[in-house]
């Protein structure tokens, strides 16, 4: 079930693998109504539901749109004002009228506690509970929806915030309180402190949101388990997300990356790259051996001027390219291709909606990339509107307009390619070894080009392209982690002190992901199984390793699944992070010690799951043509244009190869070969595409 | 790419594409590999590419724009040094020879040759602060320096890589005239890293797309499209001798007198020349620099904020200057803090265009890149040492209030060390850092605020502070009121009393000593009395404003 901005998904899947989707209008401040009504719409029993797996774009367009509430921060004195300034940076360097956004918190709601812990989590000086006590006087009457409770140096320990929130909440039982160390175990303040006051921020309507529904589904007769998608992949009960609802900020998009993952799993694929283009943005994310490349950070509203979320998420890069992106030129004759957007309105020129600016998607129509008359959508295009805006454009620059509208396709192209780049060479991988998924709405026209500007020689479109995010959800196990930070060298750690806090936090996580199954009632209850016996849940541990002196860290996982932890261990995670940083930075410093910074302990507790079948290719065929399209490498080609229900599961294709489905079209290049496989999807071999107008 | 048609504009950007995405990549790699936090974490460093015959080409994200428009200028001494034809793929060179690119020594640039089709297609130079490179203090930046030769080693076109295997001998040397050993190999080695990603990537992303005379083809229609788009920036902007003044502090010469800063900006048509004739002297203090050409970047902001810097955009501009001035000083002077009054010259650029067109223009910045840095000895003898540069008060404008805390104009994604690094690094406690109430210049668009920050020392540790313009405040413009200037101050343990030291070196601070380091506000813009009332009422219910 995906909640977004304009629409409400749902997908369901029963045990014979047959696919049920619905989809309805959003019905903002009242979602849970939409909920039920898609749910209702795909004609789904709630009563006969297991489990219901819900991502949602709730969080992030609250953060994005500032649409909350009241909130306050309790922080260390002399730290008031760190929230508000940030770094002291300017991202945008030529900007000499350069603003940050405004803060999540107003100064006159930040109040400062006397309480003090060194950098070692010892506590110098206990809070004041008196001065607490006055602040909650202050927050009453304030009327303050949520606290946040952000100490200094917290990240070592967190004694002195929960004192004071547990102060808070016994003083203000109606409010929303949370501490940054419940969030983030990370160093840097303002990052920490700015979570926390996120956290705070979506944390009264998220926690209203997640009740309305529950209380909805179940007066229809749900008794299933309700987990919600966490930014790291996994699944959240309930319980956890309520508490810590800033880590749903990738709730959205992650479900691409984790349907990529079961895809690539599912074809025993080590390492590919997920490829989701819409219109406006491209996303990508990096999975390799059925993880995802994670980062610890994430910006909602951007960098230049947005705040930090300080979470463990899966690195989704995102590039403000769609097709959507305007092509457009500058005042110094520069041709740009975004980041401006026309959005679904005006939309693209063809759209004939009021659009005259060339957009990505004209530039499709153009080439005859995006065929109108296999264009399967509740409207018509209008191709002759693309080539009236491309004609202009191309006027401007005195070019000539197919040239120009192949430009723009190669120039979004090579954005994204960007994206792709950051995921694979920035870590040192070698494209050549990878797999990319295309999907979203416009994925599978670019993917293949995309694929070959990065060097990526395979490329995969899975069937119902549109709808691949959703059918993540339904791929994602629960997942938590924990990660506490720790001092000194790998190869000097004290194995049994080691295993102790491991085995500590491991019993934490354990109770995280049972009592939201647990809340469940009948099947579900079976499903959680006895949290005693830990048979289906996986465990795992991640160490963050640097060289001694060093900053940044690289996060190498201990070689086995389980807790256990030898020596042995020990002496291998400093032979994995020397040869990783080689691999990444292509050099190692031989003297160098290894030292630990953190280590997280995970847990994944698998959900039952059905396999797909393919979507019924029947009701939208069109038949097949042939028809002139023009590719930045090989100009007008006359390609087969065939619906895509059309080509069997182990038939064979090449490019020129355009198909269409409900929603999207793949465009398969010249030099491109395929085979149809198992379940629908298009498997592509791009090594022989020419992506760009002039080679060699 | 047929031979015969000429280059559009498609191939321009597809180049200036490819080339910047080589370069942004390198970023990554520096970053995430370096080991020096003024690299990691303030990104003090610049990765560019210069044509063979010494052009800016193009530059990589968050490059430092004035480690920039001198770029070409030194990497062509240092090549001229060893010898263009000597340089092979896989080698690379050093040099921070102060004479020619008047930075202090910490700028260490590596240039590597890019080769292709048998050629040197372009050079790759990667500009970084290395933390000490010698001289009389750690962090090679003493207040006490008064010739270059007090301020640590110097390096004119060094091999330090040859056929893609460092030379170990100099790598050694280099560290070996180091105090902080392991910063110096950390980044020297993520210089030379990235010199040998950059081959590999120009082979992926340009050379195996373009030959070599395409490149020269693109570049050239790149050049001439920049130098197009600076000309009619410059154009739009009015004719007109513009010029604006103002005092800085003492040179850091016990005794010495403010100086008093004078630039005029000349527009004529498509012409613009910046004129630093007015400038002081030079002086014994090491607050000089040299190659003054780089300040044909300053108008950036306003000629081409959308544009990378290129030999077109910087072709656009002229300076004028005065041999044997403070930033045209000759061979020898001492440069530790060369950048002391280069915020202060970018303000007043900026002021001399706000007095005739304020709209175009902020009010004046804190204007001083307040430096602060703690060092002292471990245990076992070694250095550890930090620095950062304290953000204030930016201008207020047209549009809105000034934001503060910024560092300088000529600074850009360049991040504080935040309290928490510190803290569990060094035997230092942040006590406090926080707005100064009143602190900014009043206008219809009030100024951002100055910032005070309060930290104990734990140890015995050395305090070296720069600090500048706190005599004559960050001005109003159109009718905007001053902010209040900015103050080092440092209360020794066992005493009462705040002395201050806004220009020290190696201060010694005994365990429990307090500094107090209060930047400068911003200047207002636009009358007081046209402020919104609403605006003015949260700034006192926030208790940045009292009455």
């Amino acid at each position: 079930m995906d909640v977004g901005g304009t629409f409400t998904d749902v997908v369901s899947v029963d045990e014979r693998g047959a696919v049920r989707i619905g989809k309805t209008l959003t019905t903002p401040g009242a979602e849970h109504e939409g909920v039920a009504n898609a749910i209702a719409n795909a004609g789904v029993d709630l009563a006969s539901v297991d489990i219901l797996v819900h991502g949602t774009t709730l969080v992030i367009n609250a953060l994005t749109e500032r649409r909350s509430c009241r909130v306050a921060l309790l922080t260390t004195r002399g730290f008031r004002d760190i929230h508000l300034m940030g770094r002291s940076n300017r991202p945008q360097d030529t900007n000499i009228f350069y603003r940050r956004d405004e803060p999540l918190v107003p100064r006159h709601l930040i109040f400062e506690v006397d309480e003090r812990l060194a950098a070692d989590g010892t506590v110098i000086a206990a809070p004041d509970l008196v001065g607490v006590k006055e602040i909650a006087g202050e927050l009453r009457s304030a009327r303050v929806d949520a606290v946040a409770v952000a100490f200094l140096n917290s990240y070592a320990g967190s004694a002195n915030e929960d004192m004071v929130a547990a102060a808070v909440a016994s003083d203000l039982p109606d409010v929303f309180v949370c501490t940054s160390s419940s969030i983030s175990r990370g160093w840097r303040e303002y990052e920490r402190f700015t979570t926390a006051a996120a956290n705070a921020f979506v944390g009264p309507a998220v926690h209203r949101y997640l009740g309305a529904i529950g209380d909805r589904l179940g007066a229809q007769g749900f008794g299933g388990a309700f987990v919600v998608l966490d930014s790291n992949g996994g699944a959240l009960s309930l319980g956890t997300a309520s508490r810590l609802p800033v880590r749903l900020v990738e709730s959205g998009p992650v479900g691409g990356a984790v349907a990529s993952r079961e895809l690539t799993s599912s074809l025993e694929i080590d390492s590919a790259v997920s490829f989701d283009m819409g219109g406006t943005t491209a996303k990508s994310a990096l999975i390799e051996d059925g993880e995802f490349g994670s980062a610890d950070m994430y910006w909602p509203v951007g960098y230049d001027t947005g705040f930090p979320v300080q979470i463990s998420c899966v690195d989704i890069v995102e590039v403000g390219a769609g097709g959507g992106s305007i092509a457009w030129v500058d005042d110094g004759g520069r041709l740009r291709v975004g980041p401006r957007s026309a959005g679904a309105s005006p939309g693209p020129a063809c759209y004939g909606l009021g659009g005259a600016d060339v957009t990505v998607t004209d530039a499709n129509v153009v080439c005859g990339r995006l065929p109108a008359d296999y264009f399967i959508a509740p409207f018509a295009l209008r191709p002759e509107l693309s080539a009236e805006a491309v004609s202009r454009l191309a006027g401007q620059l005195a070019m000539e307009p197919l040239r120009l509208a192949a430009g723009v396709i190669e120039m979004a192209n090579h954005v994204m390619a960007e994206v792709v780049r950051q995921q694979t060479v920035v870590r040192g991988r070698d494209p050549r070894r990878l797999t990319l998924i295309g999907f979203g709405g416009a994925g599978p026209m670019h993917a293949c080009e995309v694929a070959a500007l990065a060097d990526v020689p395979r490329v995969l479109i899975p069937a119902s392209p549109g709808h691949f995010s959703a059918f993540g959800m339904l791929q994602a196990d629960l997942r938590y982690d924990l990660k506490e930070m720790l001092h000194g060298l790998i190869l000097e750690q004290d194995l049994a002190q080691l295993a102790a806090k491991i085995e500590r936090m491991a019993g934490q996580l354990a109770r995280a992901v049972s009592d939201g199954l647990e809340a469940g009632a009948g099947d579900a209850r079976e499903l959680a199984g006895d949290s005693a016996s830990r048979e289906d849940v996986q465990f795992g541990v991640v160490f963050s390793l640097r060289y001694f002196g060093q900053a940044h860290t690289l996060r190498i996982p201990v070689s086995h699944p389980g807790l256990a932890l030898t020596a042995d261990d020990l002496a291998g995670l400093a032979a994995s992070f020397v040869a990783e940083h080689r691999r990444r930075f292509g050099h190692v410093h031989a003297s160098a010690p290894v030292e630990v910074v953190d280590v997280e302990v995970n847990v994944r507790r698998p959900l039952p799951r059905s396999a797909l079948t393919s979507a019924d290719a029947s009701g939208y065929d069109r038949g097949e043509a042939m028809a002139e399209v023009h590719f930045a490498g090989n100009g007008l080609v006359q390609t087969r244009i065939v619906s895509r229900g059309a080509l069997p599961e182990g038939s064979e294709f090449s490019g020129p190869l355009v198909t269409y489905e409900p929603g999207s079209v793949v465009v398969v290049p010249p030099g491109a070969r395929g085979r149809v496989l198992a379940g629908g999807v298009l498997d592509i071999d791009v090594e022989d595409v020419h992506p760009s107008g002039q080679g060699r | 790419m047929a031979a015969a048609r000429r280059v559009d504009q498609l191939d321009i950007e597809f180049f200036r594409y490819a080339v910047r995405s080589v370069l942004d990549e390198l970023e990554l790699s520096l970053v995430q590999s370096a080991y020096s936090p003024l690299i990691y974490e303030y990104k003090d460093f610049a990765i560019a590419v210069v044509s063979p015959g010494f052009e800016l080409i193009n530059h990589s994200h968050n490059s430092t724009p004035g480690f920039l428009a001198d770029l070409g200028a030194t990497v062509a001494d240092a090549v001229g040094i060893v010898g263009a034809d000597q340089l092979k793929p896989g080698d690379a060179i050093l040099t921070n020879y102060a004479a020619v690119q008047g930075q202090h020594l910490n700028n260490v640039v590596l240039i590597a040759p890019i080769e292709q089709d048998g050629e040197t297609i372009v050079y790759l130079a990667i500009r970084a602060h290395w933390s000490d490179v010698g001289g009389m203090e750690p962090g090679s930046m003493s207040w006490k320096a008064r010739e270059i030769y007090h301020e640590g080693v110097q390096f004119r076109g060094l091999r330090v890589m040859q056929g893609g295997r460092l030379l170990p001998e100099v790598v050694a040397t280099c560290v070996a005239n180091s105090r902080l050993e392991e910063y110096v190999e950390g980044d020297l080695t993520a210089q030379a890293g990235c010199s040998v990603l950059g081959q590999t990537r120009w082979n992926e992303r340009v050379a195996a797309r373009w030959d070599a005379d395409q490149v020269r083809a693109m570049w050239a229609a790149q050049k001439q499209q920049s130098l197009a788009l600076a000309r009619r920036r410059i154009e739009a902007l009015p004719d007109g001798h513009y010029t604006a003044e103002c005092d800085t502090d003492d040179s850091g010469l016990p005794g010495s007198p403010r100086m008093h800063l004078v630039v005029a900006i000349d527009i004529q048509g498509s012409e613009l020349t910046v004129d630093l004739t007015g400038f002081p002297d030079q002086s014994q203090a090491p607050i000089n620099s040299g190659a003054p050409r780089r300040y044909r970047v300053s108008l950036r902001s306003i000629i081409a904020p959308d544009y990378p810097i290129d030999e077109g955009i910087l072709s656009a501009v002229q300076v004028r200057y005065r041999q044997g001035s403070l930033v045209a000083a000759d061979k020898g002077a001492p440069m530790g803090h060369w950048n002391s009054v280069g915020p202060a010259l970018s303000d007043l650029l900026l002021r001399a265009i706000g007095e005739q067109h304020p709209e175009l223009v902020p009010a004046g910045h804190h204007g001083s890149m307040n430096v602060f840095i703690f060092s002292g000895r471990r245990a076992d003898g070694s250095w550890w040492q930090t620095i950062d540069t304290g953000g204030g008060g930016w201008g207020g404008n047209a549009h809105a209030d000034g934001f503060s805390p910024l560092k300088t104009l000529g600074h850009g994604d360049n991040r504080d060390i935040p309290a928490e690094l510190m803290e569990s690094q060094f035997p230092i406690r942040v006590d406090s850092i926080s707005y100064i109430p009143d602190s900014a210049g009043c206008g219809q668009h009030r100024g951002g605020l100055g910032v005070e920050r309060r930290i104990t020392v734990l140890d015995d540790v050395f305090l070296t502070t720069s600090m500048d313009r706190t005599l004559d405040p960050p001005w109003g413009l159109a009718g905007g009121g001053p902010a209040q200037p900015g103050s080092v101050q440092v209360r020794l343990a066992g005493t009462s009393e705040w002395v201050s030291y806004t220009k020290t070196s190696m201060l010694e601070l005994t365990p429990g000593s307090e500094v107090r380091l209060r930047t400068a506000g911003g200047g207002g813009w636009g009358p007081p009395e046209l402020r919104d009332p609403a605006a003015h009422a949260a700034d006192v219910r926030d208790g940045l404003v009292r009455s």
